[in-house]
């Protein structure tokens, strides 16, 4: 895996590598992947998530893309879409991971 | 010259790719191929999307085409599969799609009225 990514794995076992840049626009992965320790998740730059379900965690990925894309710019900020179902698990997961 | 972020999916992998809708899908497999890392090149990763006309097929991308033209916009999702033998020549893996878990857990489904009473 490339030195700038970062592999998010959800309960059921499916993995999501996305960039560094977009997974410490979470305050939770961001502390785990840089605590001052040898952490297993800093080393493998690997982070499970045993109790998000992929669908959540995948739409978690896409929003921590869409929040990078538009921190700090003056563009028009397009919505970001939620299903009402995923909505409640989403709330909880974004919750834990502060972002 | 747009800038787009597509999901590469095979197996329980899913990488998110960022990528520019001007790029041709070469250069998509060679960030790909840069992702998963060891040593992987992009000439035994093949990219597929799923056929518009039938179910279950998938169209395989041919390397100087155009992401633009092929019209593959942001939060697209490709297949992709790698050669069997390392040569780009030789056979290929099959297109295997695993679906995410659904979210209400289906043992739920069916409820056990035994022992209440009914009226």
């Amino acid at each position: 895996m490339a030195d700038d990514c970062v592999k998010l794995i959800s309960a059921d076992g499916f993995e999501f590598i996305i960039d560094r840049k977009c997974a410490m626009a979470s305050g939770t992965i961001k502390n785990m992947l840089s605590s001052p320790g040898q952490f297993t998740e800093a080393v493998q730059n690997e982070v499970t998530f045993r109790d998000i379900k992929a669908i959540v965690l995948e739409k978690v990925c896409k929003y921590l893309y869409y929040k990078v894309r538009y921190s700090n710019t003056k563009d028009e900020i397009p919505e970001f879409p939620i299903d009402v179902e995923v909505a409640l698990e989403l709330l909880m997961a974004a919750d834990f991971l502060d972002c | 010259m747009v800038a787009i972020t597509l999901r590469a999916k095979r197996l329980k992998q899913v990488y998110f790719v960022s990528a520019d809708t001007s790029d041709t899908v070469l250069a998509l497999k060679g960030k790909l191929a840069k992702m998963v890392g060891g040593g992987k090149e992009a000439a035994t990763i093949r990219l597929q999307v799923p056929a518009k006309t039938e179910q279950g097929k998938f169209n395989v991308l041919e390397d100087p085409a155009v992401l633009e033209q092929l019209g593959i916009a942001d939060d697209a999702v490709v297949y992709f599969i790698y050669s069997i033998d390392g040569t780009p020549d030789g056979n290929w893996e099959p297109v295997q799609i695993i679906e995410f878990e659904s979210l209400n857990d289906d043992g739920d489904e069916t409820v056990d009225l035994k022992g209440k009473g009914h009226a």
